[in-house]
């Protein structure tokens, strides 16, 4: 017994010394400005790859993009130092900042930022289509200018180029996505040092990074998301700073002393409805029928804690892309959506849809909607499947739910959402019509002109005669720190450490 | 052999709390108050007149759900053993009838099964072939087959070769006759023993399986499952784990406590236990 | 001075402190020689086990109707996009074929490579491994030295109020799912009393504390289960082992009882309680898939959930081979410390 005892203790020990394998663990420990962040990790590395969705953000540890934004939203530059359009808006060169360099040694020029776009365009896997879809073609002149031809007028390729579509990968790494994909190299704020796929991510800061005068974090580690109980008690203890949070359990980490950053953004949840499948196909009265059992509120009652407000339009009420005058298009009136079942042919509880959710957190917003479906004859199964971005991006659903963060060109979330090729639009290649031609004048209107609200709301207007999309309600993205973590810049959709400070270095 | 471990306080004991379940089981649906799956906008609600163990993050009456919840549970832990029972008794006899090789191929196969990580192959078969509580159902009666391969080959065995069946067949007895007389009485025992102790295992692999989300379909609640949500509004609701946690536990320690009333009163020095136990003076029977 | 009817337990001692020099080597050799034919018997039976387990697992893919190409495309894919991946996968080839070379792979230490993101399985495995043998083992040093004690003292104690005390303790900690303990144990330890942290990880290098704080929850949540057989087991294999007839002599020879216990009792009543940690191990890998959800270990069980959730076949065949071989491993060492410690277990007595 004493023999067994004693091999225990020896595996014991092994095995706990070996633990630090993917953690550099003396470094952390004893570096006190380390950024330990509890999040879900993106479906890819590759920008290209992982799309525009919100899981970009540990993305933007690691790669710089062409233009970041400000508080207000309006455009500022990133890698590129200025920007300049023709008259008719239909070409725009960028200057991009010399002498900068990737972490694997090649330089950040042009032929780079070129390489990337044209990958986004052409890559297999692309989610980028839709995003890119305004660039005709890209040239290069002399080492740092970029000239970018469009299709048409546009005057939000500034706000496109952003986090969400253009950040630029190191083109030798590029070279192999698989490789990419497990080893990210990129001219960011940090620099990845270890990577264990879905399980944790090291990364030192970059003094290369154009504004690496203004990171003053030294490491951060990238841990996965725990359950939405125990992040609370995760942070109270130290094991992370940062971590996501649901609004259920804001209460508790306020109570905890913690502090809860409300991320301004551009977030609206939404029911995607594949109008190329049975039995939407050729039957809008029983979408018209859906649109009149949601009730919104319930949502916002049970699911946001406070936080969020009911919309039925793909940006929140306030936003320069809200329409007033589509406000409240499809009031809640289960009595008219039971009408209109029967008129489009289905007796109360002979239809069921399918409905795939990704995991049990989604679960609750899931149960909603099976109970109003359910309150007027239509029923739900739910089914969790954590691959379900696969049949999501790939058109297969009949429906789903799905909640967008927002872009930072608001033509680009509504081409996402309504366009043809719209990564978000479940029912590609539809369109509504009137569509392309509405998004494509508010394109053509420069940013901040007199016209550009309306144009802009009009395009809103005609997306969301979309039959395709219903609109729930819109929640921010909640994170609790640590107070020894600084206040984090308020830039709607972004989550930026740029003069975040740890203890006050 | 049932009024024997009545006769046990802990016979009592087991069986008063798992008729209470069974009954549960089979009218959970009916004694709930309210509609389990009915929406209602008093979210995480404490206990109330109304709602006498709250309401779930979707203003759903607890009481009802976890009522509605038990026979899916309860009867999921049943087909268990009862698959249980099947896979490990068949090659138990067989293999009293089969021969050596028979029986060291039976004895590998057990050894393997009894190798393999409960939780962990059912969690990974079952998600690998579909998620569904039935797989699981069928994975898990699998896995725990091996409790009954030794108890009914001990069984076989000993009615295969007692002198007392040779002795009855000599005199003429009628098949029928010596399996109700020596026979049943010899086998029921052991086998009750075992299916009593794996309905409790089956009961914590179910309420496990549906703490990970496998086999659950929702709305439908299971107590695993609502044990699991629990979890995510600690902070408004602290007790809400009690009440599923209780259950299963009971449950779990009623079976024990059943199987282990039947092994005190069963076999020759079973009987003499309870006899003794029913000539004791009253005043020495408390607490025994 | 001959010893009368010396207990069959107590003969080598015996002989040994009567014969001298020629017989405590010829005793060590036949001592080395049962351990090795232990082994060798124990690794037989490992043999086929491990055959048939790893043949079965191979056998889910075949069952489970899942391809790579499922998780890359999606259900609709065509038939010819699945072919192509397919075969980039080399899964074209004919069973028989591809159990071969994914178990010639084993044998070398390869698993293959995840169908998710394309790294090996073994590199995958590891480090959540580590995490969960930590915890694994810290549970299962609590569970026996709890269970030894716990045991020991109801059995030293028997029928008097400790031992009722303990056994009433004990039948009901052995019905309570580990799930359900750690539950209890995240609300009230880390989040009520904010004693422990509820979740992660912290490497041994880190510190002792901080990775002591983390593992201890989860490591307590798994050892209960465990920590009740043990001692019940103890418990009942020391009582009867009270009731030999050497005992009864022992006391005759005026023996103190703390000597009785020590040299005599433990060393023949505690053959049960070892043995069940054999089974109990499987016990603790197994309830690890939960205890690591609830306190967010990214550990072994942890990815054989996730693994088997997104349909990743070859990790989850990768899974079911590792925790066999410990396992087994683990069962071979419980085997040989049986043998050396309880010699009537050895004779299979």
């Amino acid at each position: 017994m004493a023999a067994g005892a004693a091999a225990a203790g020896v595996v014991l020990a092994i095995s706990a010394c070996s633990g630090g394998g993917t953690i550099n663990a003396a470094a952390v420990s004893s570096s006190p400005a380390v950024l330990k962040w509890a999040t879900t990790f993106p479906t890819s590395w590759d920008p290209v790859v992982n799309g525009a969705g919100a899981q970009f953000r540990p993305l933007t540890l690691v790669y710089a993009s062409l233009t970041t934004i400000n508080a207000q939203g309006d455009p500022e530059p990133g890698l590129a130092s200025s920007w300049t359009y023709n008259k008719t808006g239909t070409e725009v060169t960028f200057h991009i900042r010399p002498n900068l360099t990737f972490s694997d040694g090649t330089p950040v020029n042009a032929a780079a930022v070129k390489d990337e776009i044209i990958r986004g365009q052409t890559q297999q896997n692309s989610a980028l289509l839709e995003d890119l879809e305004p660039v005709q073609s890209v040239t290069t002149s002399g080492n740092y200018n970029v000239e970018v031809y469009l299709n048409h007028p546009d005057f939000q390729i500034p706000l496109v180029f952003g986090e969400r579509v253009l950040l630029i990968p190191s083109p030798k790494a590029a070279a192999d996505p698989a490789k990419l994909d497990q080893f990210p190299v990129g001219d960011g704020p940090f620099i990845v040092t270890s990577l264990v796929p879905g399980q944790s991510v090291t990364l030192k800061k970059n003094p290369g990074y154009w504004d690496a005068k203004d990171i003053h974090i030294q490491t951060v580690v990238l841990s996965a998301a725990p359950s939405a109980a125990t992040v609370v008690a995760g942070l109270e203890t130290g094991v992370y700073n940062f971590a996501d949070l649901a609004p259920s359990e804001a209460e508790a980490a306020k109570a905890a002393g913690l502090d809860v950053f409300v991320q301004p953004g551009f977030n609206a949840e939404n029911i995607s409805i594949n109008i190329n499948k049975a039995p939407f196909k050729g039957n809008p009265t029983l979408i018209e029928a859906l649109r009149y059992a949601i009730n919104r509120q319930q949502f916002v009652n049970q699911l946001t804690f406070g936080y969020g407000e009911s919309t039925d339009e793909v940006f929140p009420p306030g936003y320069i892309g809200y329409d007033p005058a589509d406000a409240n298009l499809w009031p809640y009136n289960p009595a008219k959506a039971k009408q209109l079942l029967a008129q489009a042919g289905y007796k109360p509880d002979q239809l069921t849809l399918p409905l795939v959710i990704p995991s049990a957190t989604d679960s609750p917003e899931a149960e909603i909607v099976q109970a109003q479906l359910a309150a007027i004859g239509i029923n739900v199964t739910i089914t969790i499947n954590p691959n379900w971005a696969t049949p999501f991006f790939a058109k297969q659903l009949v429906f789903s739910l799905y909640g967008t963060t927002g872009r930072d060109s608001a033509t680009e979330t509504l081409r996402d959402h309504f366009g043809p090729d719209g990564v978000l639009n479940l029912s590609s290649p539809y369109e509504p019509s009137g569509f392309a031609a509405a998004v494509n004048t508010a394109e053509a209107t420069p940013i901040g002109s007199a016209d550009y609200a309306a144009n802009l709301q009009a395009a809103t207007n005609a997306g969301l005669q979309s039959e395709a999309l219903i609109f729930l309600y819109v929640e921010p993205n909640l994170f609790a720190k640590s107070t020894s973590i600084s206040a984090l810049p308020g830039n709607p959709g972004h989550v930026e450490f740029t003069g975040v400070t740890i203890n006050g270095q | 052999m049932i009024r024997r471990v009545l006769s046990l306080p802990a016979g009592r004991i087991a069986v008063g709390i798992l008729s209470v379940i069974a009954l549960l089981a089979i009218f959970g649906s009916a004694l709930a108050p309210q509609n389990p799956f009915a929406t209602t906008s008093a979210q995480l609600g404490h206990i109330s007149g109304s709602h006498w163990l709250g309401t779930d993050y979707l203003g759903r009456d607890t009481l009802s759900r976890l009522l509605a919840g038990s026979r899916a549970s309860i009867v999921g832990a049943i087909e268990v053993a009862l698959i249980a029972l099947f896979v490990g008794a068949i090659p138990g006899i067989l293999s009293v009838y089969l021969g050596r090789a028979f029986e060291w191929v039976t004895l590998r196969l057990i050894d393997t099964l009894i190798s393999l990580p409960f939780l962990l192959v059912a969690v990974a078969v079952t998600a690998l072939l579909g998620n569904g509580m039935t797989v699981a159902l069928l994975v898990v009666g699998v896995l725990l087959g091996p409790g009954f391969y030794r108890v009914s080959r001990a069984a076989a065995l000993s009615v295969a070769r007692s002198q007392y069946v040779e002795a009855a067949q000599i005199s003429g007895a009628s098949l029928s006759w010596i399996v109700r007389r020596h026979v049943w009485s010899k086998v029921l025992p052991p086998i009750s023993i075992s299916l009593a102790n794996t309905v409790g295992a089956g009961f914590v692999v179910v309420s496990s399986l549906s703490f990970l989300g496998i086999g659950v379909q929702p709305p439908a609640p299971t107590w695993g499952g609502m044990l699991s949500s629990d979890l995510n509004y600690l902070s408004y609701q602290p007790w809400a784990p009690v009440a599923p946690a209780v259950l299963i536990i009971l449950t779990v320690w009623a079976c024990n406590l059943l199987a282990d009333a039947i092994r005190d009163v069963s076999g020759d020095a079973g009987r003499a236990y309870v006899n003794a136990r029913a000539r004791r003076p009253a005043l020495l029977q408390g607490g025994a | 001075m001959t010893v009368t009817s010396a207990p069959h337990a107590n003969a080598p001692q015996a002989l040994a402190d009567e014969g001298g020099h020629g017989v405590i080597v010829a005793r060590a050799r036949h001592a080395f020689r049962s351990l090795l034919r232990n082994l060798a018997r124990s690794i037989a039976i490992f043999i086929p086990v491990f055959f048939v387990a790893t043949f079965a697992t191979f056998l889910l893919r075949a069952l489970s109707g899942l391809n790579p190409a499922r998780i890359k495309l999606g259900e609709d894919a065509t038939p010819l996009e699945i072919n192509r991946i397919e075969a980039s996968y080399g899964l074209d080839r004919g069973f028989f074929a591809q159990y071969w070379s994914w178990f010639t792979g084993v044998l070398h230490g390869s698993l293959g490579n995840s169908w998710a993101n394309g790294y090996p399985i073994s590199t995958l495995i590891r480090d959540g491994l580590t995490i969960s043998l930590t915890v694994a083992t810290l549970a299962l040093i609590l569970g026996v030295v709890c269970g030894f004690a716990l045991g020991a003292l109801a059995a030293v104690r028997r029928t008097t109020w400790i031992d009722r005390g303990i056994t009433s303790f004990l039948s009901v900690t052995s019905v309570i799912p580990a799930f359900v303990i750690g539950i209890i144990l995240v609300e009230v330890v880390a989040v009520e009393l904010k004693l422990l942290p509820s979740a992660g990880f912290v490497p041994f290098s880190q510190g002792f504390w901080p990775w002591l704080s983390h593992v201890l929850l989860p490591a307590l949540a798994l050892s209960l289960g465990c920590m009740s057989s043990v001692a019940r087991q103890l418990r009942a294999g020391l009582i009867g082992a009270y009731r030999e007839n050497y005992v009864i002599g022992a006391v005759v020879r005026g023996l103190s009882p703390r000597r009785i216990f020590f040299r005599h009792v433990l060393r023949n009543g505690i053959g049960p309680a070892v043995a069940v940690l054999g089974m109990e191990f499987p016990a603790l890998i197994g309830n690890a898939v939960i205890v690591e959800t609830i306190f967010a270990l990214a550990g072994f069980g942890q990815f054989a959930y996730t693994s088997a959730q997104t349909g990743d076949v070859p990790a989850v065949q990768g899974v079911l081979v590792i925790s066999i071989v410990l396992v087994v491993t683990f069962n071979l060492i419980v085997n040989m410390v049986l043998g050396r410690i309880s010699p009537a277990a050895r004779r299979g007595v």
